[in-house]
């Protein structure tokens, strides 16, 4: 039945409907590019967040006096139990001075003698998943046990991060949603023509006894068509353009591939692929439920 | 069948087509609706066919005034009318056989059904040789036998058919009044508009005579059976 030979209406031929796949080729096109920012969003804000949420650094300034250098180690022994004790924190184990050596020397050069170097140590801190610590507590009784120490929870760096994020997804989620939009607009507006191109067979259509939906079927008929044209050829270019973002954001010379890259890279897994494949199917059904709901509504004032 | 209470027609800025148009059609009747060009033959038609709401007065049809019908019940009656339009109103891009399996399909009949009757009616009419033409490609002639075809199609109860003869020869046109007369006679009521007087006298069925809007003759105010 849906694909007889002949369908009772000639929609095919319309000059209203001729632009109809390109229009929602772009339309796929650019939502499918929308709908892959905000997912590449998410799964950054997500990585950072599994990254960063749950860890916390302690860090313990240098003495300021020469005697104070003997006293180091006891502080940094003072903090890291006291942090033990916290309840909340996992694991806390204060970075050695070999292993801040090596955090500097991208700064300072191998080889560098930091002995001499004012150089703050470091505690890495894990928290117990979920639990929640007052840090600011944490952090004057921290203070009490090894004076000037601070507490860095990566919250307000994480949260300007996410902030950014979030913006990131709303801006693409109001894209698909304008886009969304002018697909339903130029899907009515072909429609409508449609209907007042095609009125007297309709009419006639109407007078040997169809019902509304029978007229309506034809219009769902070819927007379904016209619009899997459209879609597809949207999937193509936007999947395209995915890929080559992809590879070229892979091969990018500028900074360490194992952590900015991995950072911003939008690497997408099956289950984001098939998300994005949901947005042609998506686009044909809204045409097509579209078509069907105007020609509806256009029929029933009719007569 | 059909009941006509003082029907009265005025299209909207336009002239009184039907004043005071009252008769009753009894189910398995057979009719002439005759009148001069212009008497409104066809609105009256139109008006039984619910493809125009008469301005004043009563119609009903198949027992149900028709001022009462909801928008969705008027498919269903609709169907039980069959309707050859004065001027075919045959869909240009249809071929032939499509054209006339329409009324099967919109009722939702099997593909089976269509290609089992519709070649078989079409050899009737004479076209069993035209079925996959274009209607453009047809005589006038031709043209209002694939619009008689589609009338009857689907066996209506109540068949309209206006100036369903204007443009065949008399052998033809008394071949197409038989086809009414069969399908008459297997329980259709038929009412054909028609200014051939001539061919009107062949037979013996009842006038209606329509002049300037209104019924003159034995149908006037009163039942004709
Ligand atoms: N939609 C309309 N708007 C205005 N006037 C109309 C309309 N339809 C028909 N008329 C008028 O109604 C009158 C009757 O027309 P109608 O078609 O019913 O006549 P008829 O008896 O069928 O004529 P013919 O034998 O030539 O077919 C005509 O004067 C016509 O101008
Ligand atoms: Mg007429």
């Amino acid at each position: 039945m849906f694909w007889r030979r002949h369908s009772d209406l000639p929609l095919r031929g319309d000059a209203s409907s001729r632009f109809l796949p390109w229009i929602v080729a772009v339309m796929v096109f650019l939502a499918v590019l929308a709908v892959a920012g905000l997912l590449a969003a998410q799964e950054v804000v997500g990585r950072w967040q599994w990254a960063l949420s749950g860890t916390l650094t302690v860090q313990v300034p240098p003495p300021v006096d020469a005697a104070g250098a003997t006293n180091m180690e006891d502080r940094i022994g003072k903090a890291v139990e006291l942090l033990r004790r916290t309840p909340g924190v996992a694991s806390a184990e204060a970075l050695s001075e070999a292993e801040t050596r090596a955090l500097l020397e991208p700064w300072l050069g191998a080889g560098a003698a930091i002995d001499g170097l004012p150089v703050p140590r470091l505690i890495d801190v894990t928290l117990i998943p979920g639990a929640t610590v007052d840090f600011a507590a944490l952090e004057g009784r921290l203070a009490a046990q090894a004076p000037g120490a601070t507490l860095d929870d990566h919250g307000r760096w994480l949260g300007d991060l996410v902030r950014l994020a979030r913006s990131v997804e709303a801006v693409a989620a109001a894209i698909v949603l304008l886009v969304a939009l002018a697909g339903i607009a130029a899907v009515v507006f072909a429609v409508r023509t449609g209907l007042a191109i095609h009125r007297e067979v309709i009419d006639l259509l109407h007078l040997i006894g169809a019902r509304d939906s029978y007229i309506a079927r034809e219009f769902a008929r070819q927007a379904f068509t016209l619009s899997l044209l459209g879609s597809l050829l949207g999937a193509v270019l936007g999947g395209g353009a995915l890929l080559a973002l992809q590879t070229i954001g892979g091969n990018s010379p500028a900074g360490d591939p194992e952590a900015l890259a991995d950072m911003l890279s939008i690497g997408f897994d099956a289950r984001e692929w098939i998300i994005l494949a949901a947005v042609p199917i998506a686009a044909i059904l809204l045409s097509v439920a579209t078509a069907r709901l105007s020609v509806m509504r256009a029929l029933s004032r009719l007569v | 069948m059909v009941r006509f209470e003082k029907v009265g027609m005025k299209f909207r800025d336009g002239p009184t087509v039907l004043e005071e148009v009252s008769f009753f059609l009894q189910a398995g009747s057979f009719h002439f609706l005759t009148g001069p060009s212009g008497a409104g033959k066809s609105t009256l038609l139109k008006i039984m066919y619910l493809g125009l709401k008469p301005t004043s007065g009563r119609v009903r049809l198949f027992d149900r005034d028709v001022a009462g019908i909801a928008r969705a019940e008027l498919p269903a009656l609709r169907r039980k009318v069959g309707v050859v339009f004065q001027d075919f109103r045959l869909i240009n891009h249809l071929s032939v056989l499509d054209n006339v399996a329409l009324p099967l399909r919109i009722a939702g009949a099997k593909e089976a059904m269509v290609r089992r009757h519709v070649p078989e009616l079409l050899d009737w009419v004479g076209l069993g040789a035209h079925m996959d033409a274009l209607p453009a490609t047809l005589s006038g002639g031709q043209q209002q036998r694939v619009a008689i075809a589609r009338a009857v199609i689907s066996r209506p109860k109540l068949l309209l058919a206006d100036e369903p003869t204007g443009n065949v020869d008399d052998q033809i046109a008394m071949r197409l009044l038989y086809l009414f007369e069969e399908l008459n006679r297997m329980g259709t009521t038929v009412m054909i508009a028609t200014h051939n007087q001539g061919l009107v006298d062949r037979f013996s069925y009842p006038q209606l005579f329509l002049r300037g809007g209104r019924l003159i003759g034995p149908g006037e105010d009163s039942e004709v059976a």
